[in-house]
Parts: structure tokens; sequence; C-alpha cells
């Protein structure tokens, strides 16, 4: 509510920029969340389908002149289908196995993007052509499409572990053989789980492309995003609703902060240290530790 | 096109020659795995570390990368130890997720920090011996720093096989890597196995590294592109299996070589992953996997 | 323990918060000129980044130490976008936003001027472009980029095929290959340039092929075209490609008649890490440190930085020349006023006289260099047109063996 009304503050273009990156990751880190946190099945190669994303809209928009915004969905959808095809295969396989045939999918993808260059542009990439109206207009209107994103996921998240699927989500991820004799359908609902956090990744790519007005292969292919996502999930608290957003803003926060105050190499060493020390130290999220230390507050903190 | 006979056997050899020095780079990967359930996602970044290292001692007192070895292979052990008893050891019965995180982490911060001691300029080691053929038979070239490598990968894998079959410590690792428990009833020091089995596995990173040094122009960001390659040939070979990491490494450098030749150096990762893709279709176990 | 960690993350959030604070509050009343720009430092491009940064910083120092512009100090900010378009799109939008710099300066390689020429033209920043030469750069109807270059990405080898004109029919080459790196330059100097010249001609192409950014290993593509055995190998991309591709030719003992590569034959590092292997390589160049325009501003570069400089410090260089020019001659660094100047003027630089289309393209006037052995010291020398050569061009190339 508060969020909604916050552009109309007449803010600076930077402000906004840096809220509307903090709904984009909050998106991607609850994306990655139901499928790892939820479901446990933790896909390194979640960035892929971001990439997919953003690589629709970019394409659809040089070639057809087609508005991201409303082609953004069109994008989820894309990766969705794609994810739906890599899921059913790669679900079959347990802990390590999972592990690595997903770290592999960015990979796969980013290779694949950089070979059909007459798509994609190859390692040229593809610059999207600029929207038509003035910056602050621009910026306004892609905060609020990236708020409208991040609060349907949320939305869906919520249901999502209100209904029994979150329940059967939660025993996939406990103990999945004993939750398959006691007759869950594993493999429906981790497909399921699978092709939700891929639609909300693909989504999010969409609008990422246009936002940026260029990508190519590297950047939006990078398992460094990946394993941001995660960070960000665990940091906040993985399997719950809220975890992911308080991780994303924290952590978005931080990596402007340090971008601003130490502008070298030392910016990636302070981000490999804090990953070490969140997950050596927090491995229940902040959302775990305020939920243990105030038990009162837990249906709130969810 | 140019696909000629000639053609063919120099990318065979080619491919053969790479082969062993990607057994080389992820024979230290499997050896975590398989004794500590461990997937270092930063024995990349370990091994560009070593090229590094290798580089620096090279530039600075000009003793050639074989014979540095004797100095970048202890200290990468220590780094490995190191690394075992502060950043895994705690956290060894965690998740999975858990240590992939610190590795990475760790793995962001050696890349951090070579950009900042050596940039991210490309660097290679260049001995006199470099760029230039060891044999030629007939218009088949094997380039001097490829079979170097490629015997410098067998030797140190030959010695590694015997380490752990021959002396107490290599049967004490083994032993832990069947049963912890069982190891540690039977009086094996688990933690200070485990952290010499580390040591042990980046030493082999050190080592890689050097070749890598030789053969291809190092920089920080490069990691990336052989922890996609090491992965699939872990996922080919079976996990933990050493025998199947070695067939596996073989495989994918001659898959790759081939590719290169017959159709485009740019779809050779592609096979890299193909390979992933059909075994983890057909038996995701891998090769020789358990 | 715990408590301590959340109030570090906190903190550092609540340090975040703060920046955005200071972020958005108006600049100090400083009179000095701010002039904002981010440069490959680190990555595939930082040999070429250093030139631009030298010739940047050689600029600020002689404009300040005459009084500055318009009375006021000028200072430059220089980011490091580790040569990655993103980075420096990101980095672009943060000098604009945050550091509030009046006036941008130009990034390297056409990949990222691509990409953050579309930062300034959002925000209506002229855009001075001192870093790439593909025409798709300025084939988007965007009003406020001029390309300070004598020639575009496709006129480079020109040159060098004018050169094979005039041989014999027998003693010129009967086949080409051409390979490049995957990204927007190098496929439009090699594909779209060289190889169309090489067609136009009549010249057999056996080879084609790209390679992706950050390839470390080119003998798969060396050895095939080795086998398909082309007379003239024309490729490249930048400097640790051109590096690699000469190291290979050797390393697989592959002769062609001639190696010509963009970019990194006009640094002089070339030759400092091949050594003699450098020779024979041919490259085309907007700027030569012998030339009319070129020499005082070779001479003075030697003399602050101890070292030659590649035409990436002189386009640099002629870039902040027409931005001080403008800038006197309005009397204002209004981003607009200094783009409708520029639009309609001529300017001398030290790479020759520039005037513009209304894409932003200059007409072209460029030369080859070889690398040869002159006064005793391995070096580039202008081989063509003749008009500007001090050397007649070696072809074909010997033999690895018999050198």
């Amino acid at each position: 509510m508060a969020l909604a009304l916050l552009p109309l503050l007449r803010l600076e273009a930077y402000f906004l920029h840096v809220i509307l990156i903090i709904f984009m990751w909050a998106t991607l880190a609850s994306s990655i969340n139901i499928i790892a946190g939820f479901a446990g099945y933790v896909n390194f190669g979640h960035v892929a389908f971001f990439g997919i994303g953003a690589y629709t809209t970019a394409i659809l928009m040089r070639d057809f002149r087609l508005s991201p915004f409303l082609m953004t969905p069109v994008a989820g959808l894309m990766a969705a289908v794609i994810g739906a095809l890599v899921g059913y295969p790669a679900l079959r396989l347990r802990g390590a196995y999972f592990v690595i045939a997903t770290i592999g999918l960015a990979y796969i993808f980013e290779t694949i993007t950089f070979n059909l260059h007459w798509l994609t542009g190859g390692g040229v990439g593809i610059s999207v052509p600029l929207p038509p109206y003035p910056m602050l207009v621009v910026k306004t209107l892609f905060y609020y499409a990236m708020l409208i994103l991040m609060l349907v996921e949320i939305l869906t998240i919520y249901w999502i572990a209100n209904t029994k699927i979150g329940l059967f989500l939660h025993s996939i991820r406990e103990d999945e053989d004993a939750a398959e004799a006691s007759g869950v359908n594993t493999t429906k609902y981790k497909m399921l789980a699978f092709i939700v956090s891929t639609f909300f990744a693909g989504t999010a790519g969409g609008l990422y492309s246009y936002y940026m007005s260029y990508i190519d292969p590297p950047t939006v292919f990078t398992l460094a995003m990946t394993v941001t996502m995660l960070l960000m999930m665990v940091l906040g608290g993985k399997g719950t609703i809220l975890g992911p957003i308080i991780g994303a803003s924290i952590l978005t926060l931080a990596s402007e902060a340090i971008t601003h105050f130490v502008v070298s190499e030392l910016n990636i060493v302070l981000y490999g240290a804090l990953l070490i020390v969140v997950i050596l130290f927090l491995p229940q999220g902040i959302l775990g530790i305020l939920r243990q230390r105030f038990p009162r507050l837990r249906r709130i903190l969810r | 096109m140019g696909i000629t006979v000639e053609s063919m056997l120099q990318a065979v050899i080619s491919g053969f020659l790479l082969g062993g020095l990607y057994a080389l780079m992820v024979f230290g990967l499997q050896i975590m795995y398989g004794v500590m359930k461990v997937i270092n996602v930063a024995h990349t970044a370990y091994i560009i570390l070593g090229g590094y290292l290798t580089y620096w001692i090279f530039e600075l007192y000009g003793i050639d990368p074989f014979v540095s070895l004797a100095v970048t292979m202890p200290i990468l052990f220590a780094l490995g130890y190191i690394t075992q008893m502060f950043a895994l050891n705690p956290i060894v019965r965690a998740p999975m997720i858990t240590s992939l995180l610190v590795m990475f982490g760790i793995g962001s911060i050696i890349e951090g920090v070579s950009t900042y001691l050596w940039t991210a300029d490309y660097r290679s080691v260049a001995p006199r011996y470099a760029g230039t053929p060891l044999l030629t038979i007939g218009g088949l070239t094997f380039p001097t720093t490829r079979v170097a490598g490629f015997l410098g990968s067998i030797l140190i894998l030959a010695a590694l096989h015997l380490f752990l079959v021959k002396t107490k410590l290599g049967k004490a690792i083994r032993a832990a890597s069947q049963d912890i428990d069982a190891a540690q009833v039977m009086g094996v020091n688990v933690t200070r196995v485990y952290a010499f089995t580390c040591g042990i596995a980046i030493a082999t990173a050190a080592s890689a590294g050097a070749i890598v040094s030789m053969i291809f122009a190092i920089y920080p960001a490069m990691r990336g592109i052989f922890t996609g390659k090491l992965f699939c040939i872990c996922a080919l070979g079976g996990m933990g299996s050493i025998r199947g990491a070695f067939a596996a490494a073989m495989i994918l450098g001659l898959a790759e070589s081939l590719t290169g030749a017959i159709v485009t150096l740019q779809w050779s990762p592609i096979v890299a992953y193909l390979l992933l893709i059909i075994t983890l279709l057909v038996k995701p176990s891998g090769l020789f996997g358990r | 323990m715990q408590a301590i960690i959340i109030v570090l993350v906190i903190a550092v959030a609540g340090l975040g918060i703060g920046t955005y604070y200071f972020a958005t509050l108006p600049p100090p009343v400083v009179k000095e000129i701010r002039i904002g720009a981010s440069l490959c430092l680190t990555g595939a491009y930082a040999e070429s980044g250093l030139m631009y940064r030298q010739a940047y910083d050689m600029w600020v120092e002689d404009v300040n130490a005459k009084g500055g512009l318009l009375g006021r100090p000028v200072r430059i900010i220089v980011y490091d976008d580790k040569s990655d378009p993103t980075t420096s799109v990101s980095l672009y939008e943060k000098l604009i936003t945050v550091d509030k710099v009046d006036l941008i300066l130009s990034p390297y390689s056409s990949a990222i001027v691509f990409a953050t020429s579309s930062v300034a033209e959002k925000y209506g920043y002229l855009f001075l472009n001192s870093g790439g030469t593909s025409l798709d750069i300025h084939t988007r109807g965007y009003k406020n980029i001029f390309m300070v270059f004598p020639g575009i990405a496709q006129v480079y080898s020109v040159g060098f095929f004018e050169f094979l004109d005039t041989l014999p029919s027998d003693k010129k080459p009967k086949t080409m290959a051409f390979i490049c790196e995957d990204t927007l330059f190098p496929v439009q100097c090699i594909m779209d340039g060289a190889k169309v010249e090489a067609e136009k001609r009549g010249y057999k192409v056996v080879f084609t092929e790209r390679y992706v950014k950050g390839t470390t290993d080119l003998s798969p593509l060396i050895a095939k075209i080795k086998a398909s055995a082309a007379d003239v190998l024309v490729g490249g991309g930048y400097f640790p490609d051109s590096v690699l591709i000469v190291k290979t030719c050797k390393e697989l003992d592959y002769n062609p008649k001639a190696i010509w590569c963009p970019v990194g034959p006009s640094m002089p590092d070339f030759g400092g890490t091949l050594k003699k292997d450098a020779m024979y390589v041919w490259c085309g160049v907007h700027f030569h440190k012998a030339s009319a325009y070129g020499k005082p501003f070779a001479d003075k570069f030697n003399a602050r930085w101890g070292r030659e400089p590649s035409y990436h410090a002189a386009v640099g260089y002629a870039a902040c020349e027409i931005l001080e020019r403008a800038i006197k001659e309005t009397g204002t660094t209004d981003n607009k006023k200094l783009r409708d100047f520029v639009a309609k003027g001529e300017f001398k630089t030290v790479v020759g006289p520039l005037k513009w289309d209304e894409r932003g393209v200059p007409a072209p006037a460029m030369v080859t260099i070889q690398w040869q052995m002159a006064n005793g010291k391995l070096t580039d020398v202008v081989v063509w047109p003749e008009a500007a050569a001090t050397h007649k061009p070696i072809y074909p190339m010997p033999t690895w063996k018999e050198r």
C-alpha cells in the first residue's frame, strides 16, 4: 500500500531503480524458494529460466515490436514450458545428482544462446529498443510492473503454503520416500512446484531485459545469480513466505552500499564472505531466528 | 570444409591429450565427493589460483612450471587443509546446500583476491618449450605443452593411486569414505583424515592449474568455463569413482575435440552437456557410479 | 553470536539506506566540471582500456594546468566495467543519476558502446564515441552519438586488400580463412567487412568461424584452417586473441602467406609479448605515431607515460579535444547545446580532421601497418596507402621454420 504510493513522492530515479530491483530479486528469491525451500530440491540452474524469459521478450520486441509489458507473461510461459520439459527427467534425480544436473542447466542454455546467433544475436547480444517515454515515467512503469509481479507471486505462494500443496511439498522435502509411501503423488507436486518457480523466474527475466535495454548470454545465464537467489532465500528463511523478500531487501541494499563504498575487486570478496557468514551462522535465516525468539509472533512471521 | 583424415587424426590426438588434463582437474573433485560427500564448486577457482601461483613464480624467478610444482602443491595442500578444517568440518552434518553455498563463497573470494593480485588480464606461462611442437609425424603435431600436461596428469594420478592403496593414511582415507562411523570406531581420526583429503584434492588442483596456465591463458573469471565441464565429467563417470572420472574425462576430451574438428568449436561445450543429459536419462549414477 | 551477525547485517542494510539519502541530495556547490566514464580497466579488453585512461588523465592534467574550462577545474571519474557491457550500463546509470556528472566520455569496445549509448540517449547526454567503430551503433536513429574514429569497423581491412590488388595475379593469394570473436566489433570488422571485401575481389573463402569471447584455446580452429591450406588468415577481435592466434599458428606450424588481425597488432605490447613472432602481421589503424597529426601527440604521450600510444589513446584524446573546443566555444556544459555544436562542426584532432553525417559517422581515413624490423627495432610501420607509407610491405611472410 505504502509501496504503491512511493513513486508519487517524486523521488529520484535512482531510488526507484533500487527499490524496483529489490522487487525483482524478491520475485526471484521467492521463485527459487518454491522448489528449493518448500520442496527441498535445490535447483542450481534456476537462472537459466530467468535468462529464457529475458531473451523471449528481447526477441519479441526486436523482431515484432511487441510491448514487453504485455509479453512478460509470455516470457513466463516460455520459461515454464521449458521448465516442464527439463523438470520431468531432472526431478527423478535425488540429492547430489539433482544438483549436478542443474548446475549444467545454465551453462547449457548459455551455450545454446551463443550458438543460435541468427536468433539470439550470439555473443553480440540484443539491444532492446528504448521505451518512447521520458525517463521518470519509464522508471515508474517498471516500478509498478515489478511490484505487481512480486505481489502476484506472494499471493500464489501464500495459496500454496496454506493448501495441501504446501503440505505435500513439505513432506517431500522431509522424507520423499515416506511421502510416496503415504500415497502422495510426489511427481505431480514436484512438477507443479518446478513449473510455478520457473514461470515466475521467466517473468522477472522478461521485464529485466526491457528495463536494461541490453542483454547478452553471460549476463543472464550466470551461476552467480542463482547463488544470490539462494543466499537471499536462506538469509531470510527458506520455506517461508516472507523470508525471501526480507533476504532480497537486505542483500540488495547491502550490495548497493558495498558498490558505493568499495569500488574494486573487493566487491566480490565481500560477497563471498557474506555468503559464507550467512550460511555458517544463520542457516535458519532471519525469520527462523525471529520465530524462535518470539514464538507468539509465529502466525505473522510466515 | 577441411575434414581430412589428417585433421581427424590431429583431433584425436588433441582430444586424447586434453582428456588427460581434464582427468587431472576432476580428480580433486572426485576425492572430495567420494570421501566427504562435498560437491566442491570452488575447485576450479583453486585450479586457476594454482595457475596464478605458477605464473608468479615463473615471472619472478624464472622457474619452470613443472619444477615449481614442488612449491605450489604444498601451498595449495595447506590451503585445502585449512579450508576443510575451518569451513567444511563445522558443517559436516549439514544438508548439501550448505556446503555448496559455502564453497561457492570461497570460490568468489579466491576469484576476487586473484583479480586484485593479478588483475583480470590474461596471463600465460611460456617456458621455452611452449609454443613448439614436440614431435611432428607427417603433418600431425604433438604440442609440447599438451604432451607434458598429459604425462604430468598420468604421473600424478598414478602417484595418488599408489598413495591411496599402499600407505596407511591412504587406507584411512578410503576407510573413512566407505563408512565414517566404522572408521572412527577403528581409531581413525576422521577430522584429520578429512582435512588431509581436502589438502590432497586442492594440491592436485595446483598441478592442474600449472598445466592450464601453460596451455591456455588464464584469467580469474575463467573458472566458470571449467566448472560446467568438470561437473559433466563427474556425472558421466559417476560421482566418487576415480576410474569413472578418468574414463569420462577422456571421452569428453575426445568428443570436444572431434566436434570442434567436424562441426565447429562453438558447439563443443554442448557435447559435454549432451553427454550429461544422456547419462542422466539412461544411467543417472554414471558409467562407474555406485 | 547469531545476534551479532543479525546486527551486522542490519547495519549494512542501514548503510544502504543511508547511501540513498546521500545519493538523493543535490550535488555540492563545487564549481568543478565533472566528466564520467567507465573503462575496461580489467578483463579481456584491459590492454586498450588502460590506453584510454592514460589519454583521459593526460588531457585533464593539461586542461587544469591551463586553468580548467570556463574557469572551472575539470575532474574525470572513471569506473572499471571489467570489459562487460552490462556492468558498464549500470555504471553509466550511476554516473548520471547518482554522481550527477555534467558530461560523459566513451567506454571501450563496440559491444559496450552499443549498450551504453542507449543510456546516454535516454538521458540526453552527448556521447562522443571513441570506443567502438561498428556501424550498428549509429543506425538506431540516436541523435547524440558521434564516432571519433576516421573509419568504421567494416573498412579496417580495405587497405590490406588494396595492397593485394597491386600484386601480379600469379603472386596473389587464392584462398582465405576468416575467424573472429563473437562480439559486435569483430563480427562487423571481419565478417561484414573483410570477408565481404574478399568476396568482392573473387578470393575463395575456405573457412569461416566465430569463437566465444574468452576462449583461450584456438587450436582446433587453426588446425582446421591449416588443413584447408588457406593462403591468408584474417581474424581476431582484440588484443588477447590476436596474440593467441599468432602463437597457435606457430605451435601448429601453420604458415599462411599473411596474417591480418584487427586491434591487437596496433598495440605496442603486441611486439612486447610476441617478440620476433609478431613480425609480418598486418593491421588496420586510425592513427600512427609517425604520422603528421600523430607525432606530436605520440611524443607527448611517451614523455608523460613512458610508452608509445596506440590508436585507442589517440581517439580517446581526440574526443577530449572535441569536448574541450565545444565547451570553450559554446561557453556552456549543457549537453544539448554541445551536441548541436558538434553536429555542425569540423574538428582538427590528433587522428586528423573529423566531421559527421546525420548518423554520426565520419569519412574514412585509415592506414595499414605491418610489424617489421625498422632501424634494428621491432615495431609497426605504415605500409599502405603509398602516400603515407614509410616502408614497403613484406609479402608473403616467411615460414616459422625459416625465421
